[in-house]
């Protein structure tokens, strides 16, 4: 049976997704902060209850790096091996606030980037030493090039993405697979209120790129694939084009 | 983004909300509430405004509005609770969809006791319009099945409510279009099914008289019976259609492929309508020719039985993902009604004579038989129902309207989650029960803060200010 930890479990993304996964009959290790853990209890629940699996609950603090030791031995107890991993957590503050508050700055950086790196690298040196394993993570396409009005959050997305370039690179000889995902606009709690959003998806669609992605093997997607398209040509577009465009 | 939740507990945005005939729309004030305190806090926070729960706006008119007011979005508050695989009893919050009890409950072997004709809506939707499905001759509406529900009224308070306990509150929320409270939970009575598939048949009638024989004849032995109806034909072919009776499928009776797993059906693929077309594409020639095909696709078929899943059976146009937009800019209403059986010939009769003379000529339109009579603000009542899709155009109101005299000299009435357009006086002479309802709706609700679009066009809640 297949198990995976799922860091972030009561995001948007995150619901249809674990339904996706528990719908497969997956074990689940769900994780969100303290002040989410209503929801998570109810959405583990609800998962147990819809599709008869087991699924486990914890507590994870992005932030809190000290605790990741004792949240990995954890998870180790009470669950088992991982067969995979999903970080899902993101934190997005509104751009005009992070250019002058350099404290909001860094905790969004550690929560996006610091955070993720972390605690992926720690769970991939078993997974590495085992030869087996999936590890998955939320990036965006706007780390793919600076835009004025989202580069903090951009610039965390970009470093992740790197990073997971790099695991893959050194993970590629063990077997495991690294897959980094690249929703575009997605209607979930995050964007509540955001008017205009281009092209915007919902979360279900995105979910099932994710796990066929992961069925798949394939290392970085763009979900909906137009994203791929769009990306392509503002990654490669001249800067002086770029800097006039309202992006 | 998000400003207004750092000084509000609960965050609201405004939203372009349509019904799903997009002949009505408006903005309103939405809000995404997650968890059970969420309701609370909205009451506490927005209690001297209108509200309305909202769920997936499957309703075709206005019962889904409440412009320029707060509107409270279920689809987040859609967890299950409780599953007895024993007796089959499902608890779930009312955001859950029956699609999504659909795929919890068929794989133990049971499935949903009515059903609409789509499988998108909220279950808190279905209770609230108490929805009816091809089997309401032996079923009767939703509510029949609902256990029980939580109902968090203006107050705050959760009342759990039931046929027997605090059953005016409940009778009053069945059928009740949101307007008693937030309908939190609810218990729903299954059904044992040996299979996901319908047993099906086919059968043409000539004319309206014969497909209503059959219907007749039919509806003691079959489970779900449904009479699509021909308007597009002049003269002696208007009213001929065809009439699908069913019932769920033995496992025996399955492709030897699918009696492996009786309970699964092969993923459906859907495709959506991208854009609004700028002007309908349903209109004469395509709804002759897609009359035309059902027609001479079923009369070729013959009453050979067919076994099909379920999700092709009762939710066939749900794979056209927002068929609606076909309709154009102006979108489409539809006129159902149900008037009792006596007279009930003359008076289709009638409707099909009128359409027929006038250029307005309906895409679509589906007969049933209603069984038993509902209570309060509850639509089926003994009789035929029949349920007809226009295509806005100018004039359509005015036709509609002498529609509504004629089913009133019938003593019908008009469906409340369908209606767009109904006279607040003729609601009221068609839903005798009204001031029995209000009775009830403001010792709920003592301000009248629960209200949508509908309530205040057919003036359902007294104006209070």
């Amino acid at each position: 049976m297949t198990s995976w930890l799922i860091l972030g479990a009561t995001s948007g993304i995150a619901k249809p997704l674990v339904r996706e996964f528990a719908d497969r009959g997956y074990r689940l290790f769900l994780t969100a902060r303290e002040e989410s853990s209503e929801e998570l209890r109810r959405l583990a629940h609800d998962l147990e209850v819809r599709y008869d699996v087991e699924v486990q609950t914890g507590i994870f603090e992005a932030l809190d790096f000290p605790s990741y030791g004792t949240f990995i031995l954890e998870v180790e107890k009470k669950f088992g091996m991982i067969d995979g991993v999903v970080w899902m957590i993101g934190r997005m503050h509104p751009q005009e606030e992070l250019q002058y508050d350099g404290e909001q700055a860094r905790l969004q950086h550690d929560t996006n980037y610091t955070a993720a790196m972390s605690i992926l690298s720690t769970i991939s040196e078993t997974m590495e030493k085992r030869r087996s394993g999936h590890i998955v993570a939320i990036g965006s396409p706007a780390g793919d090039r600076g835009r004025r009005s989202n580069y903090f959050y951009g610039a965390d997305k970009a470093a992740l993405h790197t990073f997971l370039e790099g695991l893959r690179h050194r993970l590629s000889r063990s077997g495991v697979k690294v897959l980094t995902v690249k929703p575009g606009p997605t209607r979930t709690p995050l964007t509540d209120g955001v008017r205009n959003l281009p092209l915007v998806t919902e979360p279900e669609i995105v979910a099932k790129d994710i796990i066929q992605a992961i069925e798949r093997g394939k290392e970085v997607i763009y979900t909906p694939r137009i994203w791929q398209l769009i990306m392509l040509v503002i990654r490669h577009l001249p800067g002086w084009i770029f800097k006039r465009a309202k992006l | 983004m998000n400003m207004r939740s750092k000084e509000r507990k609960i965050a609201l945005h405004p939203a372009h909300i349509e019904g799903w005939g997009r002949f009505r729309s408006g903005v309103a004030y939405i809000a995404h509430p997650e968890l059970e305190r969420h309701f609370s806090e909205i009451l506490s926070e927005y209690g001297s405004e209108h509200l309305l729960a909202i769920g997936d706006r499957r309703s075709y008119g206005d019962a889904c509005l409440n412009t320029d007011n707060i509107a409270i979005a279920s689809e987040r508050f859609d967890h299950a609770i409780e599953f007895d695989t024993q007796n089959g009893v499902i608890t779930c919050e009312a955001g859950i969809t029956i699609q999504s009890i659909a795929e919890t409950i068929l794989p133990k072997g049971w499935f949903l006791p009515v059903t609409p004709g789509t499988k998108y809506p909220t279950l808190g939707g279905c209770f609230a319009a108490d929805v009816h499905g091809k089997n309401h001759h032996h079923a009767g509406s939703f509510s029949k099945h609902v256990r029980w529900i939580d109902l968090m009224v203006a107050s705050g308070e959760i009342v759990r409510c039931s046929a027997d306990k605090n059953s005016e509150v409940f009778k009053a929320t069945a059928g009740g279009m949101g307007l008693t409270g937030f309908i939190l939970r609810m218990s729903l009575q299954l059904i044992p099914v040996e299979s996901a598939y319908i047993y099906t048949r086919h059968i043409n009638a000539s004319d309206l008289a014969s497909l209503m024989q059959i219907l007749i004849d039919k509806d003691n032995d079959w489970q779900y019976t449904v009479a699509w109806v021909d308007c597009s034909g002049a003269g002696e072919m208007s009213g001929r259609g065809v009439v699908n009776i069913g019932r769920h499928a033995m496992p025996e009776e399955l492709s030897i492929r699918h009696q492996v797993s009786p309970y699964k059906v092969p993923h459906r693929s859907t495709i959506r309508v991208p854009i609004i077309t700028p002007i309908s594409i349903v209109n004469r020639l395509s709804s002759r020719i897609f009359n035309e095909i059902v027609f001479s696709r079923d009369a070729m078929s013959g009453d050979a039985p067919r076994v099909v899943s379920y999700d092709k059976y009762f939710y066939p146009l749900d794979s056209i993902r927002c068929w609606n937009r076909l309709y154009g800019r102006r979108g489409f209403l539809q006129y159902q009604f149900v008037i009792p059986f006596e007279g009930g010939k003359q008076c289709l009769q009638e409707i099909l004579k009128r359409c027929n003379r006038s250029s307005f000529k309906p895409a679509l339109a589906v007969l049933k038989r209603f069984g038993e009579e509902s209570e309060l603000l509850s639509f089926p009542k003994r009789g035929w129902t029949f349920a007809l899709d226009f295509g806005y155009k100018p004039g359509l109101l005015a036709f509609l309207e002498n529609l509504d005299e004629l089913i009133l000299d019938y003593s019908g009435r008009i469906y409340l989650a369908k209606d767009a357009r109904m006279k607040a006086d003729t609601f009221l002479k068609m839903y005798p029960d009204l001031q029995e309802w209000q009775n009830i709706k403001y010792k709920l609700d003592p301000r009248g803060i629960f209200s949508s679009d509908l309530s205040r066009r057919l003036r359902i809640i007294e104006d209070q200010s």
